[in-house]
Parts: structure tokens; sequence; C-alpha cells
């Protein structure tokens, strides 16, 4: 992240961090104090629980005034530095990257037998990242003989590995 | 200490089989692969390693754990000196003098050095780790629910201050979300279930190792994709084995960055990096030709080395000692100790007293694979480094997948990986450090039910938590942390240091 920027994050973050602090904190009071067994109160469960919250919600408050005083409420969101966060390579290469591997983790295990869901996803991320668009396919042949190769081979022995040496029963 | 040097040879002569010594040998080549790619840290290696060791002996595994914690922090010089890109973030300081040593066409004399560093850096902290790890569980034993819980908040405060030394302020939140990450789930006096429904998953708690993972290993897969590829320095690699005057005219920098990163390790949750810092630091302003630092300086490169190797023996005296990690990857070890039952803490010595000192042979095996491996197979180690990303990167991906679910079998815990992968890319791109998170998760437990039992024993007054010795010390210790970041406080400081010392200038100048 930019340097000039930080000031906004911390300011967007501590209103959170003030916000989650506070309920935490609410929750641990609310949580049962056993007194009808005659427990010792300050053995109650909300104790610890309490008393984090609310150095989180101090925590955040000392954060939001620092980035007040550094000027962060000036958030400056508008439809063009979005725009550029769009456009810019690195955010596209981001986006791709958590968008594979979260569809692999919580789409695929479970739904498809294991070593299918694995080879299938490193063999669509290799493709994403090393197919070029404007060349014809013919010559990126090497490329997808590639990808095949590594996905079967890594996809099927961490499948052997877990599934028969180490006994997993995988999903 | 006869007796610790009894159980030293022991052990020792119980590692001497051939199986034992082909294991030390693989697990810390492969430590020294992760370390070398970058985006593989020592905490991630460690952590898939021990979902892939956790079906085997205890003493087996741990040791394949240790070889690889060595290894991964050694090898990560190597991609610091030949891409400028510290292979774990423990050899950042490596690549400042590391980088231009390659450029000028001495990459394999820096590689050699940095090995023979490491070496000897691991080796003064192995025999700290066997000298002190006892005494420190000795007077653990005095410790009461006050001194643990003034303990874990100290662990917090100082992790939070040195992990972030730009801005502590985010270390100490990062640690506070842990210990309240560690609040989820059935505490240990009532056994009511805080935060989650009972019968769901989540109350079960979040377990350590699927969290890391997340942390340590989808983070930093993003991390890596998101920047643009890296290139590997084209260098002739010439002579690698160092010449002993070389490494002899280094030795008081040795010695001192060995001892430095020791006790830096020692520190809860204060890690290699640090330590690498520090001690390289240290060196610069000891050093008879300081301007040389950061242009490829020998001194620099050897202090960088030796601290943050040193540094993984000494993260060990606190995890045998009290059960609390002196960084990131030792987290991870005394989880694994947990899952194997070996329980470390003040009771190691009375209850396991010969496991200390396997460790201690352990880190011994360990360093020798890693000078012997190191020495060697320099150029054909040099190719792994040409494994492009994108095919490397699913791979882990997928590792960290099926590792997250192999411990207890919970499609949840892979959620959980998940989760605290987003989250901790978030967090880290808005630098918050993430050593202090898991400090947190390890230290929650440890605080409730020591601020528990100690509000139960003073009858809610605070008055014991500040009359008893040790507590008063950590009190004042972590007060002092606090307020040394503080302006105010530094001005005071410097205006009572003027106050102090003016007579004597008054004098001297009369």
């Amino acid at each position: 992240m930019k340097e000039s920027n930080m000031p906004k994050a911390d300011f967007v973050m501590s209103i959170l961090l003030i916000v989650f602090g506070i309920t935490v904190l609410i929750i641990s009071i609310g949580m049962p104090r056993f007194e009808e067994m005659d427990v010792n109160p300050y053995s109650a469960p909300g104790v610890v629980p309490g008393f984090l919250g609310a150095i989180i919600a101090v925590l955040g408050f000392v954060l939001l005034i620092r980035s007040i005083v550094r000027k962060g409420f000036k958030l400056g969101i508008s439809g063009r530095t979005v725009k550029e966060w769009i456009r810019d390579d690195s955010t596209s290469r981001l986006m791709l990257t958590i968008g594979l591997c979260l569809i692999y983790a919580l789409v695929f295990i479970g739904l498809v037998p294991y070593a299918v869901g694995t080879v299938l996803f490193i063999f669509a991320f290799i493709l994403v990242f090393e197919y070029r668009r404007g060349i014809p396919l013919r010559e990126q042949k090497r490329m997808f003989l590639g990808a095949t190769l590594v996905s079967v081979l890594s996809g099927v022995s961490i499948w052997v590995l877990f599934r028969y040496l180490f006994l997993v029963n995988l999903p | 200490m006869l007796e610790g040097l009894r159980f030293f040879g022991e052990s020792f002569i119980t590692f001497m089989s051939l199986g034992i010594i082909f294991n030390v040998l693989w697990a810390t080549q492969l430590g020294i692969i992760v370390g070398m790619l970058p985006g593989l840290t020592a905490t991630m290696g460690v952590a898939l390693m021990t979902t892939l060791t956790f079906r085997m002996p205890a003493s087996e595994a741990v040791l394949i754990l240790v070889c690889m914690y060595v290894g991964a922090i050694y090898g990560g010089s190597r991609s610091a000196i030949l891409l400028n890109i510290p292979g774990t973030p423990a050899n950042a300081a490596t690549a400042v003098d590391g980088y231009p040593l390659a450029k000028q066409g001495r990459a394999g004399r820096a590689i050699g050095l940095a090995t023979t560093g490491s070496f000897i850096g691991t080796f003064i902290g192995m025999i700290i780790l066997a000298l002190f790890t006892p005494l420190i569980g000795k007077f653990a034993l005095e410790f009461k629910s006050f001194e643990f819980f003034w303990l874990s908040i100290f662990g917090i405060v100082i992790c939070g201050n040195l992990t972030a030394p730009k801005d502590p302020l985010k270390g100490w939140i990062a640690g506070f979300l842990g210990l309240l990450v560690a609040m989820i789930g059935m505490e240990g006096i009532h056994a009511h279930i805080r935060f989650a429904r009972p019968g769901s998953e989540l109350s079960g708690g979040i377990a350590l190792l699927p969290a890391m993972v997340g942390a340590f290993g989808f983070a930093e897969i993003i991390s890596v994709m998101k920047i643009s590829a890296y290139e590997v320095v084209k260098t002739k690699i010439e002579r690698v084995i160092p010449k002993f005057v070389e490494i002899w005219m280094h030795k008081w920098t040795i010695i001192r960055s060995g001892i430095v990163g020791t006790f830096i390790g020692a520190i809860p949750g204060v890690g290699e990096d640090i330590a690498a810092w520090v001690s390289y630091d240290m060196a610069k302003r000891a050093s008879k030709t300081p301007e040389k630092f950061g242009k490829g300086s020998i001194e620099g490169l050897i202090a960088a080395e030796a601290g943050n190797n040193a540094c993984v023996a000494g993260a060990m005296i606190p995890v045998l000692s009290l059960a609390i990690p002196g960084s990131a990857p030792a987290a991870v070890l005394l989880a694994a100790m947990f899952i194997h039952g070996v329980r470390p803490g003040p009771l190691i010595m009375i209850e396991f007293p010969s496991f200390v000192y396997e460790v201690v042979v352990m880190v011994l095996l360990a360093s020798a694979a890693m000078l012997i491996l190191g020495l060697s197979m320099v150029r054909w180690l040099v190719k792994v480094l040409l494994v492009p990303r994108q095919k490397l990167m699913p791979i882990i991906f997928a590792l960290c997948v099926v590792g997250a679910f192999a411990i207890q079998g919970r499609v949840f815990d892979i959620g959980v990986m998940v989760a605290f992968g987003l989250i901790g890319y978030i967090l880290r791109e808005m630098e918050y450090p993430m050593a202090p998170l898991v400090l947190g998760i390890i230290l929650g437990d440890i605080l409730d039910k020591n601020l528990r039992r100690a509000l139960i024993l003073s009858d809610g007054t605070l008055e014991p938590f500040f009359n008893q010795p040790i507590g008063l010390v950590l009190f004042i210790v972590t007060l002092f942390v606090i307020l040394s970041k503080m302006k105010w406080f530094q001005n005071l400081m410097m205006m009572l240091k003027n106050l102090i010392t003016a007579p004597f200038r008054q004098s001297k100048g009369g």
C-alpha cells in the first residue's frame, strides 16, 4: 500500500476496531455469571473477553485520533481512483489469485473428488497466468503441455501421499 | 550440569542411526529449498511439515520440524544474495550486503560466508539453549497466576513493539486481536461456549495450525502473485568454501551476533527478522568500516546470518521452559509438540527431563546438515530459483488446503485457513505484523485462565498484581516498553539525562 494512503486505511480500520471492541464488550457483559450456582463473580466467562474488547476499543480510539491528525478522514474515493485501481495490473493478478483459490478451497473441495479438483485447480491457475492473449493457440502448445504435466503430477502425488501414506480421509 | 551432559550424550547416541541421519538430511535440504523460494517462509514450511509428520513418533517428528526450521532460515539467505529478495523475512538484512556482493561477482564467497556464519550462530544459540532452558524452567516453577498474567501481557506488548518498530500501536492491536481469537469456543473454567453457538463447528475454537497456514501461507501466496516477476542475478559462482582466515577475522562479529540473536529469539514472539536487523545494526556500530555496510560488507552479511540462525535456538528456550513461542515458526513447533503428547512448560525438567537435551541434539544435527548441504550443491540448487511462481504457488495452496484439513479432518478448518489468509493479507497490507497475532492466539488461554484465577485469589483487589517481585518487574518493563514509544516520555527522559549529566559536564568543562 502507498504510504500516502495509510492514514485513510487507518481511519477506516480504527472505526471498525472501535465498533468491534465495543460489540465484544457488550456481548461479554451479557455472558452468564452463574450467580445462581454461587460461583465467584471474578471467574465469570465474560471477564477476560470484556477486558480485551475494552482494550481493542481504546487502541482503536488512539488510532482514530492519530489518523484524524494526519487527515485520514479525507478518503478521496472517486470514480477515477476506483477505475485506476481496477485497471492496475497488480490488482487483476491479486483478484485472479484470490478468486481461483476461493473457488478451489470453498467450492471444489467436497463437491468434486479431491484429486480431480486439485488437478483442475493447478491446471487452471497455471493457464490463467501463462496464457498470452493475441498469440495463436498453436504457438502456445508447450505451455498447455507444461500446465497439464505439472498439474497432473503434483495433484496426483499430493492425493496419493495424503490418502495412502498418511491415511487421511480426504473430502 | 553433569546430569545435563549425560542426557545430551544419551540423546546423541540414540540419534546416531542411519534412518535418523537420512531424515535429518532430507528435512534440512527441503528446509533450504523452502527458505530459498520467495513466498515460502519458515513458518509455512514448519506448519506444512507438521501436517506431514503427525503420524510419526514424537521425537522423530520434532527432529524433522527442527531441521526444516533451521534449514529454511538459512536457505533464505540464498535468494537474498542472488535475487535481492529475502527468501524468508529473516533474511532481509542479509540482502542488504549479500546482493551487492553478488553483483560484484562474489556470490560464491557470499554464500560460503553466510553458510559458515549461520552454522556458528546456530552453534552459539545451541549452547545457550542447553545452559539456560533448565534454569528458566526452574525459575518459572515459582510463577503463579499473577506472574503468568503479566508474562502474557508483557509478551504481547514487547512482541508488538519489536515486530512493528515503525508503528508499535499496530503491533499491539494485532496482539490483542490474537488474544481475542483465542477466546472463541469453550472456556476452561466453567465450560461455557463463548462467541459461538453450542454445537456449531466454531464452538470447538479456532485451531492454531489452520490459522497459521492461512496467515503465513495463503496470505503470502496472494502477496507473491501480486508483485511482478523477479530475475535471478546472472553471475558465475566461484569458490564457495570460505577461507579460515576470513572467518577468524570476523570472530567477534560472529560471537556478538550469535549471543544477541539467541537472546532476541528468547523474547516471546520476536523472531529471526528482528534478530538479524539488531545483529546487523550492532555490527555496523562496532565496525571499523561502517561506510562499507550496504555496499557489500562481509561483516554485515555474517552478522545478519549468524544473528538470524542463532535466533532459532533462542526461540526454543521459552518454548521448552514456559510453553511460550519465541518466534512464529517456534509457535508451530510448540503446537506440534502438544499434538505429539510432549507438554513443554515449567514442568518439563520434571516430566520430560531428557527432552530438552534431545532438542539440543536436534539443533546440533540440523546445523551440521545445514553446513554440509549449504557448502555443497550450490550451483545445482540455484536452478530451483528458476521455477516460475505461477507453477509453484497453486501447488503450495493445494498443500495449504490439505494441510489445514489433515490434522483434525474437518472441512471447517479449510474455511478457517482461507479466512485467516484473507484477513492476514489485508492486515499485512496495512502494516499490521502477523507475529503478535499468532502469539496472541497461543497466549490467550494462558491469559484467560490466569487473570481469572488471580482475581479469585485476590478477591478482586489489584494489589497482589503489583506487590510480588517478579510480577512487579514484568509490569514495570511492560509499562516502560509502552512509554518508550511516546514522544513526551522520550523528551522527559532526555531532560532527565541532561539534568543528571549536567554537573559532570560542567566539572569537565571547568
